[in-house]
């Protein structure tokens, strides 16, 4: 089975029709989908500034990620629970959109970053972790997190605005 | 006085006219507004977070709540700078929406809110905790409401 073939499957699924025939099931899962994501990102955010060195230099990484990290983790779950199912009602259009694609990429990115800044930069964390200046490792997440976030949130906006092609 | 003939003129302007006939730019608009939102959002989080002593209570209030209340204010002058835009081609159906009257209610409420017990609370640094937390859940509410009632007015828009 191609991933094309697969994405066919996914939009014929019970829940992907709903999506797209309930009269409030879209707009409800669109709104979600919003608010987790300025929820996550926004929060994150405050993260990424400390790892570069700005906001709130006074409080130690690994206080702030423990403070942090809650209200970034479940909001992400909810942004990815509602965000599949958004995906699964459209998927075939959203393949073909540029800007779900570059959102893709920007999350693999995102992904990444993250994994490589919890698997290597942090377990050397201790030397660092109440300086204000980070190391540059360090400093490289906090950066690519922002930008890649950053991507994620306008292209995804933009999907709203190209997914039925507005040109036609 | 009514403001029906001052919508009725604004989505006539060229402005308006040109930003309708490009989604694309309502687009990048909308985008942008949305980043505005999610900075305003984080940092209301983070407010209520030192708010509650989760977040370096040892350390005096202004720094966290004066980074935050920067970052929200920036926040609200991209929500501003993109929404007046996307506001003007809509002015005349927008303006009798219910929903985006909700909004633009809870909006005020916030920019009030904002420049008085947070601006309060972030100068004096020594409010008792009850009236901090009011501050700090307040401060999460109102955003969020905003957001909220914005989600809302854009998907049944």
């Amino acid at each position: 089975m191609s991933f094309f073939e697969l994405i066919q499957w996914l939009e014929q699924t019970r829940i992907a029709v709903l999506v797209r025939e309930d009269l409030w099931l879209f707009p409800i899962l669109v709104s979600i989908h919003i608010l987790g994501l300025t929820l996550s990102v926004g929060t994150l955010l405050w993260f990424d500034l400390r790892l570069l060195g700005f906001g709130i230099r006074h409080c130690s990484v690994s206080g702030l990620y423990r403070r942090v990290m809650p209200w970034m983790l479940a909001s992400f779950f909810v942004m990815v629970v509602s965000g599949s199912m958004l995906f699964a009602g459209f998927a075939t259009s959203a393949y073909d959109n540029v800007y779900f694609r570059i959102k893709a990429v920007a999350l693999v990115v995102a992904g990444l970053n993250a994994l490589i800044y919890h698997l290597v930069t942090q377990q050397r964390i201790a030397p660092w972790d109440q300086a204000r200046v980070l190391p540059i490792p360090a400093r490289v997440a906090g950066l690519v997190s922002i930008i890649s976030w950053t991507v994620v949130i306008l292209a995804g906006r933009m999907i709203a605005y190209t997914l039925y092609g507005i040109d036609s | 006085m009514p403001l029906s003939p001052v919508f009725d003129s604004l989505a006539r302007t060229e402005f308006a006219t040109a930003i309708n006939q490009s989604p694309y730019l309502m687009g990048v608009l909308s985008s942008v507004h949305l980043l505005g939102l999610t900075l305003i959002v984080g940092s209301s989080v983070i407010t209520c977070l030192r708010c509650f002593g989760f977040l370096v209570p040892e350390r005096h209030l202004s720094e966290v709540m004066r980074p935050a209340g920067r970052a929200i204010l920036l926040g609200f002058a991209i929500s501003l700078a993109t929404g007046f835009p996307m506001f003007a081609p809509r002015a005349v159906t927008a303006s009798v929406n219910f929903t985006f009257q909700i909004k633009m209610i809870l909006l005020l409420a916030a920019v009030v809110f904002h420049f008085t017990l947070y601006r309060y609370v972030t100068r004096s640094g020594a409010s008792r905790p009850p009236w901090l937390r009011l501050t700090g859940v307040l401060g999460v509410a109102l955003w969020f409401a905003v957001a909220f009632a914005g989600c809302v007015f854009i998907v049944l828009d």
